[in-house]
């Protein structure tokens, strides 16, 4: 059981050194945004290419850590001698989802960035909309997990029975 | 009907308020114990408790910091929003299966008891209640603090009330909330929160069909308006910037699981096998009621940059002046008796681990034992818990602003940093060992209390709240790599993580 456990601290430990190169790139000015030139207390986001060009790619790949670690999370919550081959596709299916919607968020951003134009999809520009509801759909895709894999995955009646037989002991061995 | 939107608008707060307090009388005849008190018996039923735990994570951050967010900064607090939805996951895989076999199998009530018998340490319970006692003074005293602006504003809008003070708005809310929570404990606050979350959900859909239809292009419109002023504003990371959203998406995502009001709920249902529902059921009534936050917050940025409304002078007025100015009065009045609910639902359930770990963890990390007659000892806590978070609050607001705001944003990064490898990580891994539960809570708690204290900025906007749960977790993890956790795990601990 250690190695979603191994797996988690190496991405953590991977996430840390680009904090660090994040602190250390040079300072953008309008990195946070700026105060709205007519409205206050508004804020403005300003120019993106510039906020994105010293630290985008430590930024990409920082989140990329992030979901293999929520990924190995979800596998930590599954007991050993539960995992099967179908366990580690649905996980390799779930990784790849997140990291796909990320890649996309994060490309049609820049692509926004450098021509200009966008579409939009359901109320929201493409970027902002592959945030929302293709983060929505990965949220679904764990949850659909949880819920079809449950039985094999998570509970199931012969653990219930388990969990019966593991109280009346403990009844027993506490009578008062 | 325009002419009597405050009556209306008092009228359904009072009728929300009449509820919570019937629910607490109702609840007395059923809580009997401590175990009543504080985990319902273990007794709720899937729609009950998927209500109540989303309804106790959404407060009134949610419905009026939240609209707040957006009309000041864009989209990017939309990462707060869907980063849940992946941290309600999380957090049921991790947490909802173990916390409730450990519980039934140690007759657990509360989360420190959960840890105490994981760690088989009274030093790890104490440090989780310390934790807990520290989060829950702030989020209280916060959420006492904008239950009573709100009543305030509310009453103040026609003329017999036009000057309630602030002390008697707060002893007025507090004292429904006393009310419901001693009369009933648990029971009457997760029942309140069946009202809440129900009517959150409610006023989550109608905001957005009024929203929708304020501009002729709908909500595309008001995106429009706002990428022609400011595109950054409407792209994925918004004005706040990449670091800022990926880091609240670290901590609201995977700190969902390290919040104790939310995973304490998770003990109490009748049966493991409803988690299966619970999740879904969860998130469907978070999303719906987050329609609200996303919905307000685009189109009074859009209306004021259109100058179609005056620009707001305090980003927090987003939501009223929304639902002063362009929502229906009884669809205010809703939202308000939501926004009552929101507050409410959070605070009952601080109040609840609170008082666990004031009357039932600290005493038996301290002296081995629990003390006699914990019902009774546990409604007194109730009561001077919320008078002292009521004074606190006031102290704050009036002497000094920044006490509850440090201590408010002290808290979900404590929680997560705290809470989260210890009981996340530790009931999912049985090399997980004591010594570094104790390295890793000490440490989150020392981080955040001094990026609170120091007002400590990073550059790019990197959260601090971040760095303390990246430490917190790595230190856990590699602590517990180097030290020996032969012995440490009780027997029946050790079937119950075979499960």
């Amino acid at each position: 059981m250690r190695t979603p456990v191994i797996v988690i601290l190496f991405c953590l430990l991977l996430c840390c050194g680009l904090l660090v190169a994040i602190a250390l790139a040079p300072e953008v000015s309008g990195a946070l945004g700026i105060a709205h030139p007519r409205i206050s207390p508004m804020r403005a986001g300003g120019d993106g290419a510039l906020r994105l060009a010293e630290i985008g790619l430590y930024a990409f790949a920082f989140h990329c850590l992030v979901l293999c670690c929520v990924v190995s999370f979800f596998a930590l919550g599954v007991s050993q001698r539960r995992y099967d081959t179908r366990l580690y596709i649905w996980l390799a299916v779930i990784l790849i989802i997140n990291l796909a919607v990320w890649y996309l968020t994060y490309s049609s951003h820049q692509h926004y960035l450098r021509t200009g134009s966008t579409a939009f999809f359901l109320a929201f520009p493409i970027p902002t909309a592959w945030m929302l509801y293709g983060m929505g759909f990965c949220g679904a895709v764990f949850i659909a997990f949880y819920s079809i894999g449950f039985k094999k995955y998570v509970y199931n009646e012969e653990d219930a029975k388990t969990l019966a037989e593991l109280v009346k002991e403990q009844q027993q061995q506490q009578p008062n | 009907m325009d002419a009597y939107r405050q009556e209306i608008i008092i009228a359904a707060v009072l009728v929300y308020l009449a509820i919570c307090v019937a629910t607490g009388i109702w609840a007395m005849r059923r809580t009997k114990s401590s175990s009543d008190f504080f985990v319902a018996g273990r007794s709720l039923g899937p729609i009950v408790l998927a209500l109540a735990i989303f309804s106790s994570t959404l407060s009134g951050f949610g419905f009026v910091g939240g609209p707040g967010l957006v009309y000041s900064g864009g989209v990017s607090s939309f990462w707060m929003i869907t980063s849940g939805i992946i941290g309600y996951s999380i957090c049921f895989m991790l947490v909802a299966k173990r916390i409730r076999l450990v519980a039934e199998v140690r007759n657990s009530i509360s989360l420190p008891d959960i840890v105490a018998a994981r760690y088989n340490s009274e030093a790890v319970r104490f440090l989780i209640a310390l934790t807990i006692v520290l989060g829950v003074m702030g989020y209280l005293a916060t959420q006492i603090l904008a239950m009573s602006l709100v009543m305030q504003s509310i009453l103040s809008g026609i003329e017999t009330f036009a000057d309630i003070s602030l002390i008697t708005c707060s002893i007025l809310s507090s004292a429904v909330l006393i009310f419901y929570c001693v009369t009933g404990g648990i029971i009457a606050s997760v029942y309140t929160d069946l009202v809440q979350g129900a009517i959150m959900i409610i006023a989550g859909v109608l905001i957005l069909l009024t929203a929708n239809s304020l501009l002729d292009g709908g909500l595309t419109q008001a995106s429009q308006i706002i990428m022609q002023d400011d595109s950054e504003a409407m792209m994925p990371f918004g004005t706040f910037g990449i670091v800022t959203c990926l880091g609240w998406f670290f901590v609201f995502g995977l700190g969902v699981a390290g919040q104790p009001h939310m995973i304490t709920k998770m003990m109490m249902n009748r049966d493991i096998a409803d988690n299966r529902a619970i999740l879904p059921l969860s998130i469907a009534g978070y999303v719906l009621s987050a329609l609200l936050w996303i919905a307000i917050g685009l189109v009074m940025r859009a209306l004021v940059l259109d100058g179609q409304t005056e620009p707001l002078t305090e980003v927090d007025q987003a939501a009223p002046m929304f639902l002063s100015v362009f929502a229906n009065p009884l669809l205010a009045g809703i939202v308000f008796a939501a926004l009552f609910a929101a507050i409410m639902s959070t605070s009952d359930a601080f109040l609840n681990i609170g008082t666990a770990a004031i009357i039932h963890d600290i005493p038996k990390a301290i002296t081995g034992r629990p003390i006699k007659n914990e019902l009774l000892g546990a409604r007194i806590v109730t009561v001077a818990l919320a008078a002292l978070a009521t004074a606190f609050a006031l102290f704050s607001y009036y002497v000094n602003g920044s006490l509850v705001a440090l201590l408010g944003a002290f808290g979900w990064a404590t929680f997560a940093a705290a809470i989260f490898p210890v009981v996340a990580i530790g009931l999912n891994w049985k090399g997980a060992t004591r010594q570094a539960a104790i390295v890793s809570v000490t440490a989150s708690l020392v981080i955040n209390l001094s990026i609170q204290l120091f007002a400590i900025k990073l550059p790019y906007g990197i959260n601090g709240g971040l760095v303390a749960f990246l430490v917190s977790l790595i230190l856990f993890i590699g602590i517990s790599l180097v030290t020996r956790a032969e012995g440490q795990l009780a027997p029946d601990m050790e079937k119950v993580m075979d499960i």
